[in-house]
This record gives structure tokens, C-alpha cells and sequence, in this order.
């Protein structure tokens, strides 16, 4: 038997395993070449010829160039686990490297994941709100289909409102347009029969409300949108909360009934839980169909919120230009009477989820710019930390390069370890943005029912990952590869203290994102203290009532219990005595029509003797119902006549009351009291109140038609009670509470809430993004001087040789101080050029945040920029006084 | 020549390697002329279908190889036992043994009377 039998290390060695693939393909020619060769040898040795030994050996063999074949494929497959098994094994070791690496640099590391963490944190909390607002707010199939139909009277200057019942039941039948339409109207109910009285919210709608939404029960059924019409109205559909809160998950529920308003409901069934829309509905109940909707009547007012799933393959424009011709038709068909030409309607078709986010969408578009804003600032500065850290071990790393490790080991090495360093601030990021989610839920615009929503879901976490890598590219690539590119030469003779090309190109680097951090952190300035000063401005502009100490509820007489006027009227006036009798109490008022709240009410009148000339549109005012010393009680000044009086009761001359705005505008040379006016209901004017802000203190003022509520009890069957008090909130709301149940067991107060709280949750969102804002710019500015103070420190290092030549040439530490500063504000300078340029340009996003100040306002870009360069001069001082107290002989010796 | 039952033949063939390299550092040549020895050339083996088993064998890391010069001078592949190889040969033994006594078993069985 020929072959190297023994030990392994007798055998003589050929050569190396394993090798590139031609050299695997070479090497198994080779062996199968080595065998065939040996048979012919051995049968030749056997006495065949050379010919027949060959051809027996083939035979023996079999298909050679399959089995050659297998082989390889055998080895190719060796040799690929071969190279991903060295492959991670390296990234292992590299990872290892930078977590050792990182520990025994606990301050960089510190900074750098700080940094990260804090840019991340922002950017998925920002993220998460847009996802839950602006990209999915409801988990509907389909939301792109779904559009939301508004009318506009441009002629009364009113805009984007709901539609009337006779508009949507017309657009019902629109099936060429629409998949499913449906059109609903929210309202407050009063559930009684089991336990306390509760006031609870329900939607009421029209046509296809579950087919647009696509529900799906969870339990029970779904009504009809035939309910509406065919007398079988008196059902509803639980909303899941509502079923688990309030029914207690008791399957039993369906087929039972619940009282309304003292009106028996039949419980059909329970929406499936995901399926929350409007947001407040506890349940959804058919709306009836009368026959006067159909007719001009149904056009009159406009409640309803029609929301349609267009048919695919129409678009937006094609759906507009639908709509226009729609209205056309309506304006033909009922005339003047129900479209004032004067009034300019106009039917338009907004996207559904542009609706939902409605006064959000700008804020968020502007948090989101600012947000990018921040994550540049963290990447610039933690590469120029990077850069200014590669600077110092650039003496290990050309040691690792003159040893032989190629540039590929090198760069990959320092991209593992901005790897580490990236998920390091990644992990820790994500836990600011879940603090700062739960802060968002709990603050003042959480108003915004979409904003309690928010939560950290899988395509959040998604981001945030993708954020970090992002992160880790921006801020580590340039520095990798430019440490990849060591020269042991240049090394060598920068580690002397001389100026290098790669010296030079490192700091010119550093500089350049000293200036992006400081240009990106002056927008950033500017734009939240343009915001600021809009809030305070609001908060300092006058309502025109006195809010402090002024507490208020609503509550609402069921119209089955307090049938006739006189009902009403005795429950309202026993209540107002009532309330006046507590202690602390200074004054009781009552209205339908509160600022600040969702009682609103508003329609045309005319002035007697003063008819609208054909052709000029409507006048219109709101339309409020005050009792008890609603005035006085909201701080409201008389400015002329008088102020409602119990004398003005049931049965004596109606008296109206107008503000200043209204006066302004239609009497605006003449004496208003004692002028006739009649909006459905004629009254003499006897007194002129001060204007008050509606729902939003940037609003404009707009006219308002007070009346007595003694005079028409019947009007409204819901108001809000007003009291001034010097009580504490929560006690004068206890009182309050147990004052209306003395009256009426069965009566449930709710919306109970200060003045003072109702305007300031009126400014909620824009307080979140001054808030938010203002959290920003002070990272930004930190960052920014953490920047400018790290490269400073740097270059005064890299000049030390330089700094001690100039002293000993007769430099004072003074010129050594304020050359350092010249370049700190040189630097800072181009930074703060740059973002005036950049803001000048993109600071008319901001517009819609703004109130009472221009995007481009001189003192705010001012004293952002004085802010910033004093920032700037601070930063660089530390260095300079360093730089100052080099000793000029120490400083030439070490070379 | 009918071809073998594969799956029997490569489970087989695998055995026999591991049992012949066992005795020592052979090359791909040297392991088939030890089988037809040790047979007496009873057992007919495809003789190229060796050398895939061979490199699986080694992919494994029953095997190692290793380039090297027999005694004639020429270059050769060669293959040894790892002690993996030979813990693994240790099983295929039981197997085979488990296996032949389970078919002696039938083979010499009585028939049903």
C-alpha cells in the first residue's frame, strides 16, 4: 500500500487549505487526477497496455466530471460556512474591542450615548404622535377612500362647516360617487336606571355609518342604516369601553334595554374594541328621518358630519368638480329661501384623516422639521467628537497599519464600534421617547383625545431602529474612513506637533459642523421664541370676561321630565336661589352659550327697518341664552343701557342684550338701544355688553345676540351653570354637585371644570409646541456649545507649538486669549449667518403657530442671535484661557 | 453492473472510510485499494463516488485533509481521523451491528408453521 501512513507532522506538506475558488477547482483535478494516474500504474504493473489500463481505470472510476462536480459543490459549501464563521467572528472581536474600548472611557462614552439617546428619544416620540395622528389614526381598511363633505357660506365668512341632513341624504344617493356615505351629529345624553345618574356621549347617524367604517360587532349586531327609516329607531350600539366600563362585559346586555333622556333604547349589540370613532361615543344610535329633511326645511341648518368612501378610481379633484355641480342642482331645485346667492354655498371634499388631525397636522409638520433638526445637531456633534477622539489614537492606529492590518480591518473596526456606541443610544433613547410619550398623554393637550393614543407599537420601534442606524451613518462614517486612511508618516510627524494635510483636513471637518450645529441650533432658537412670545401674547390678551375664581358645568333637563315652560323655569329659578344661598358664593349665572365650551349657537337676523339689500349676504350673530347675573358672575362690562333684571319674564316685552362687535358692525354711528332686531325671534335691544372670545383667543370677535333666558325657557335644553367663588375648585364643585342632586336626584352635572382651565385648554396644543420646542432649543444650544467649546479645545491643543512661539516672541496672554475667541467667533459667525438665511426662508412654516408676530420679527432673530453668540464667546473661553497660560519654554521643549 | 442501492451504499461507504482511515493517514487511492484488500475484492465500489464522501466527510469535521508527498515522490490528498471522526465512528458501529443483527434475525427466522 503506497500512501504517507504514521503521524501527521511526518508528512511532508504541499500546500495551504484552503484557498480561492480556482485554487478548490485546481485542488480537485488534482486528487482525482492522482488517483486515476496511480490505477493506470497499477494495472499497467499488471501487464495491460498502456491503452487498455486507461480505459479500465476510467470504467472504474465513472463519470468523472460528475463526480468532480459533487466535489466541488461539497467544498463550495465548506468554504462559504468557512468564511461567514471568520466573518462574524471578526465582528464579534471588533464589538468586544469597542465595548472594553468604551468602558475605559467612561466621559466620551457617557457624552456620546447621552447625546444619541436624547436626539433618538425626541425623534421617536415625535414619531409616534405623527403615526398615531397623522398616518394611522383609525384602524380602518381604507382610510385614503374616506373623505369628509364640508360646506362654506363664503358670503357669511364661515367656513369648513357641517353639512345639513338634507345635503347628506341627497349625497346618500350619490352611489356613482360613493362606495357608502353616512352622516352623524354627537350629543350628550342622560343614562338613568342603574345607579348614579350619568351623562354620557352618543353619536347619532345617518345612512351607512357602520358600512363607511367598516365595524364589525363584537358581540350582538350592527343596526341598519333602514333604522333610520322605518320606525325601528329606538336602538343603539355600545361602544367597547363604554361596554366594559359601564355595562361590566356582561354579554346578557344584548337584547335589554337602557334608558335615554327617559326614552327606552334596545341594545343591539357592541362594536368590535378597535373601533373608536367619534372618539368620545360611548354608543352610536340611528338618527330618524323626517319627511321635512327631504324638503327645503332640511337645509336650513348644518349639524351633521358626513363622512363618504369614494369609489375607487376617483380622485380628489374629479370628486370637487362633482360635488360643485351637485350644489348647482340644490341651489336650482330650493331656491333663495334655502341658498342665499348672497351666501355663496359651496360643497367641498376634504381627506378624511387631514379632518382628524385638523389644528394638530401644522404643529406636528413643524415638531417634525425641528425634531430632524435635533438629530442633525447630536450626529455633527458627537463626528466631531469622534474625529477630535480618532485624532488621539492615531498613533494606535497607524501602529495596527504598520503592522501589517490593511484599511478594510481598521475602518470596519471603528464602524463597529460607532455601531456599539449607536445601539448604546439607541436602547437608551428609547426609553426617553416612552417617558416623553407619557408626559405628551399627560399634558394639556391631551384635550386632543388622539394624543392620549399614543403609544410605542412595533412600526414606532421600527423607526426608532432605523433612526439609530441612520444616526450611527451620519455621525460615523466620515470619521471611520477617515481614519481608515492612516499614513504612518503623516502620524509620525503630526505626533511631533507639526501642521499635516490630514491636521488640516480634520479640523476644517471640525468646523464645518461647529457651523452646521450653530446654524441649525439658531433656527431652532428663533422659532421657538417666536412661539413663546405668540403664547404669551395670547395668555396676556383679554377675553373680555374675567376668568379666575369663576367655576362652571353643565347639566341638562330631559325633555320627557320638564315638558312645559313652566317646569323648566321653576328648576332654573330654585337652582340659581340655591346656588346664590352657599357660602363663598359672590354671584350665580346660567347660559346656553359659555365661552370656551361646546355650547354654541348661531344664526341669521335682521335689524327692523334696515332690510338686506338684494344681493349682500345675510347678517349673522351668535345667538346666547343667559339667566340669573350671568354678566356680572363672568366679568363682563356693561358698556351701555342695562343688563337683564327680573322684570324682563315669560309674558313682557322680549329683550335682547348685544356685545360691542356686533355693535361695531351694524350700528356703528348710532345709538343701538331701543333698535328692534329678530333672529327667529323679535326683541327690543336694551343694553351693549363687552365683546368675549368664543373658543380661540387669535380669533377675531364676533358678533353676539344675548337674550334672557327667563323670557324663552323652552329654548335649549342644555345650559351651564356659572358661579364666582373664592372657594378652592374641588370643593366649590363638591357643593355645586350636591346642590344640583338636592334639586333633582336623576340630574347628572358633568363638564364641570374652572374658567381659567377651559382657556388654557384652548392654548393646549400650542403650549405643547412651545413646550416641546423649547426642549429642543435648549439641547440645540447645549449641543451647540458643547461643539464649539470641544473644537476649540482641539485646535488650541494641535497650536500649542505655535501659541508657545508667538509668547516667546513677546505675545501677551491676552492677544493669546482673544485669538483664540477671534476664532470662536469667527466660527460661531458663520453659524449664526448661515441660520439667519435658513430661517429667513423657512420660517414661514411657523406662520399658523404665530399670533401677533411676524415670522421674520427683528427683536426675536436679535436676540436669538445675541443668545447664541454669547453661547459662542463662553464656549470658547475655557480654551482660551488655557491657551493663555502655556508655558512657552514647556511648550518648544516638547517637540 | 446493476447500480447499488444508494442509500444503503453511501451510509456504507461512509462506515467503511471512517473504519479504514482509522488505522491511519491515507489518501483517497490508499483507502480504496485498503477496502478491496480487506474484501478481497468481493465489494464492487464506484470507485470516483469515494471522493465526495470523502470531502463531505471532512466538511463534517470527521475528517481532516491535508496536501502531502507519498513515497513515490508525488503529491497527494491526504485524510486522517479527527477524534470528532472518531467518536462518530464509534456510533456508526453500534448502527451497523444493530442494523445486521435486526436482518440476521429475519434471514434466519423459522417459518411460520
Amino acid at each position: 500500500v503506497s500512501g504517507a501512513r504514521g503521524s501527521w507532522p511526518g508528512l511532508r506538506r504541499a500546500f495551504r487549505l484552503p484557498g480561492n475558488r480556482e485554487r478548490m477547482r485546481h485542488e480537485v483535478n488534482e486528487e482525482l487526477r492522482f488517483h486515476v494516474e496511480g490505477r493506470i500504474e497499477e494495472l499497467m504493473a499488471r501487464g495491460m497496455t498502456r491503452e487498455e489500463a486507461e480505459a479500465e481505470a476510467r470504467v472504474r472510476f465513472g463519470d468523472v466530471t460528475r463526480i468532480r462536480a459533487e466535489c466541488e459543490r461539497v467544498d463550495a459549501a465548506a468554504r462559504r460556512q468557512l468564511a461567514w464563521r471568520e466573518r462574524l467572528h471578526a465582528w464579534g472581536r471588533d464589538a468586544r474591542y469597542a465595548l472594553r474600548g468604551m468602558a475605559t472611557r467612561p466621559v466620551y462614552t457617557a457624552t456620546v450615548v447621552l447625546t444619541l439617546a436624547l436626539a433618538i428619544g425626541a425623534n421617536t416620540a415625535i414619531y409616534s404622535v405623527v403615526d398615531s395622528v397623522l398616518l394611522r389614526p383609525l384602524p380602518v381598511r381604507g382610510l385614503d377612500e374616506l373623505v369628509v363633505i364640508r360646506d362654506d357660506l363664503l358670503g357669511l365668512g364661515l367656513h369648513d362647516m357641517d353639512v345639513s341632513p338634507g345635503e347628506a341624504l341627497d349625497l346618500m344617493e350619490r352611489r356613482d360617487l360613493f362606495q357608502a356615505v353616512t352622516a352623524f351629529s354627537t350629543r350628550n345624553l342622560n343614562l338613568t336606571g342603574s345607579g348614579e345618574p350619568q351623562r354620557i356621549a352618543a353619536a347619532a347617524t345617518l345612512g351607512e355609518f357602520f358600512g363607511v367604517f367598516g365595524v364589525r360587532p363584537h358581540i350582538g349586531n350592527l343596526y341598519r342604516p333602514e333604522n333610520s327609516e322605518n320606525g325601528n329607531h329606538d336602538v343603539v350600539v355600545l361602544s367597547y369601553a363604554f361596554w366594559r366600563d359601564v355595562a361590566g362585559a356582561d354579554p346578557r346586555i344584548v337584547g335589554t334595554t337602557i334608558r335615554l333622556n327617559d326614552r327606552a333604547y334596545k341594545v343591539v349589540g357592541v362594536a368590535s374594541p378597535e373601533f373608536r370613532y367619534p372618539r368620545t361615543a360611548q354608543l352610536w344610535m340611528p338618527s330618524q328621518i323626517t319627511p321635512k329633511m327631504r324638503g327645503a326645511g332640511g337645509r336650513f341648518s348644518q349639524y351633521l358630519t358626513a363622512v363618504a368612501r369614494v369609489r375607487p378610481g376617483i380622485t380628489l379633484e374629479q370628486l370637487r368638480g362633482q360635488l360643485a355641480a351637485e350644489a348647482e342642482r340644490w341651489h336650482e331645485r330650493f331656491g333663495a329661501r334655502a341658498y342665499n346667492p348672497a351666501h355663496q354655498h359651496r360643497m367641498l371634499a376634504v381627506p378624511f384623516v387631514d379632518f382628524l388631525s385638523g389644528q394638530l397636522r401644522p404643529i406636528l409638520l413643524v415638531l417634525t422639521g425641528a425634531v430632524a433638526f435635533v438629530l442633525l445637531i447630536a450626529c455633527a456633534n458627537v463626528a466631531s467628537l469622534q474625529l477630535v477622539r480618532a485624532a488621539g489614537r492615531a498613533k494606535e492606529l497607524a501602529v495596527r497599519a504598520a503592522l501589517g492590518a490593511g484599511r478594510w480591518p481598521i475602518v470596519r473596526q471603528l464602524l463597529v464600534e460607532n455601531l456599539v456606541l449607536a445601539l448604546a443610544g439607541g436602547l437608551a433613547g428609547l426609553a426617553v421617547g416612552y417617558l416623553a410619550i407619557r408626559l405628551i398623554a399627560r399634558s394639556d393637550a391631551a384635550q386632543f383625545a388622539m394624543l392620549r393614543d399614543v403609544q410605542l407599537d412595533t412600526p414606532v420601534l421600527a423607526f426608532t431602529v432605523v433612526v439609530t442606524l441612520l444616526a450611527a451613518l451620519l455621525f460615523g462614517t466620515v470619521p471611520a474612513f477617515r481614519a481608515g486612511r492612516v499614513n504612518v508618516t503623516e502620524v509620525i510627524k503630526e505626533s511631533a506637533g507639526r501642521g499635516t494635510s490630514a491636521g488640516v483636513a480634520r479640523g476644517r471637518f471640525l468646523q464645518g459642523a461647529v457651523v452646521v450645529q450653530v446654524a441649525l441650533a439658531l433656527v431652532l432658537l428663533v422659532g421657538s421664541g417666536l412661539v413663546l412670545r405668540s403664547l404669551s401674547r395670547l395668555l396676556e390678551s383679554d377675553p373680555g370676561f374675567r376668568a379666575e375664581n369663576v367655576l362652571t358645568m353643565q347639566l341638562a333637563l330631559p325633555s320627557a321630565r320638564y315638558q312645559d315652560a313652566a317646569a323648566t323655569l321653576a328648576f332654573h329659578d330654585a337652582l340659581v336661589e340655591r346656588l346664590r344661598a352657599l357660602p363663598g358664593v359672590q354671584g350665580v349665572g346660567t347660559a346656553y352659550g359659555l365661552p370656551f365650551s361646546e355650547l354654541d349657537n348661531s344664526s341669521p337676523f335682521r335689524i327692523e327697518g334696515r332690510p338686506v339689500s338684494p344681493g349682500d349676504p345675510e347678517r349673522h350673530a351668535n345667538m346666547w341664552f343667559v339667566g340669573g347675573d350671568y354678566f356680572r358672575t363672568m366679568g363682563i362690562p356693561l358698556r351701555k343701557g342695562r343688563v337683564f333684571t327680573d322684570a324682563d319674564a315669560e309674558g313682557t316685552q322680549v329683550v335682547s342684550i348685544i356685545d360691542e362687535a356686533l355693535a361695531r358692525q351694524f350700528f356703528p354711528n348710532e345709538d343701538p338701544i331701543g333698535k328692534q332686531i329678530s333672529q327667529g325671534l323679535a326683541s327690543t335691544i336694551v343694553g351693549v355688553v363687552g365683546s368675549v372670545k368664543k373658543s380661540d383667543l387669535a380669533a377675531p370677535d364676533k358678533a353676539t345676540i344675548y337674550y334672557s333666558y327667563r323670557q324663552q325657557p323652552w329654548a335649549v335644553d342644555n345650559m351651564a351653570v356659572t358661579v364666582r367663588t373664592t372657594l378652592p375648585t374641588s370643593d366649590a364643585a363638591r357643593m355645586l354637585r350636591s346642590a344640583v342632586r338636592e334639586q333633582d336626584r336623576s340630574l347628572p352635572v358633568f363638564d364641570v371644570l374652572a374658567m381659567e382651565e377651559r382657556v388654557t385648554r384652548s392654548l393646549g396644543a400650542r403650549r405643547l409646541a412651545a413646550t416641546v420646542l423649547s426642549g429642543f432649543t435648549a439641547l440645540s444650544l447645549l449641543l451647540a456649545l458643547l461643539g464649539v467649546y470641544g473644537v476649540l479645545s482641539y485646535s488650541t491643543t494641535q497650536r500649542t507649538h505655535e501659541i508657545g512661539i508667538r509668547m516667546a516672541l513677546g505675545a501677551k496672554p491676552g492677544d493669546v486669549v482673544a485669538m483664540v475667541l477671534r476664532s470662536g467667533v469667527m466660527l460661531a459667525g458663520a453659524g449664526l449667518a448661515i441660520g439667519t438665511l435658513a430661517f429667513v426662508s423657512l420660517g414661514r412654516v411657523l406662520s399658523s403657530l404665530l399670533y401677533g408676530i411676524s415670522p421674520r420679527d427683528p427683536a426675536t432673530l436679535t436676540g436669538s442671535i445675541v443668545l447664541l453668540a454669547a453661547v459662542a464667546l463662553l464656549a470658547s473661553y475655557l480654551p482660551a484661557r488655557r491657551a493663555a497660560r502655556v508655558d512657552p519654554v514647556e511648550a518648544l521643549r516638547a517637540e | 453492473m446493476r447500480p447499488p442501492d444508494l442509500d444503503l451504499l453511501r451510509g456504507t461507504l461512509d462506515l467503511l472510510i471512517l473504519k479504514t482511515l482509522s488505522w491511519g493517514t491515507m489518501h483517497g487511492l490508499a483507502v480504496l485499494r485498503w477496502i478491496e484488500q480487506a474484501t478481497g475484492d468481493r465489494l464492487q465500489i464506484e470507485e470516483g463516488a469515494l471522493y465526495p464522501a470523502l470531502h463531505r466527510l471532512e466538511q463534517r469535521g470527521w475528517l481532516e485533509a491535508e496536501w502531502g508527498y507519498t513515497d513515490k515522490n508525488r503529491k497527494a490528498k491526504f485524510y486522517r481521523l479527527t477524534p470528532a471522526g472518531r467518536r462518530q465512528l464509534t456510533v456508526e458501529l453500534s448502527k451497523w451491528a444493530r442494523y445486521t443483527e435486526a436482518v440476521d434475525l429475519v434471514l434466519t427466522a423459522e417459518g411460520a408453521r
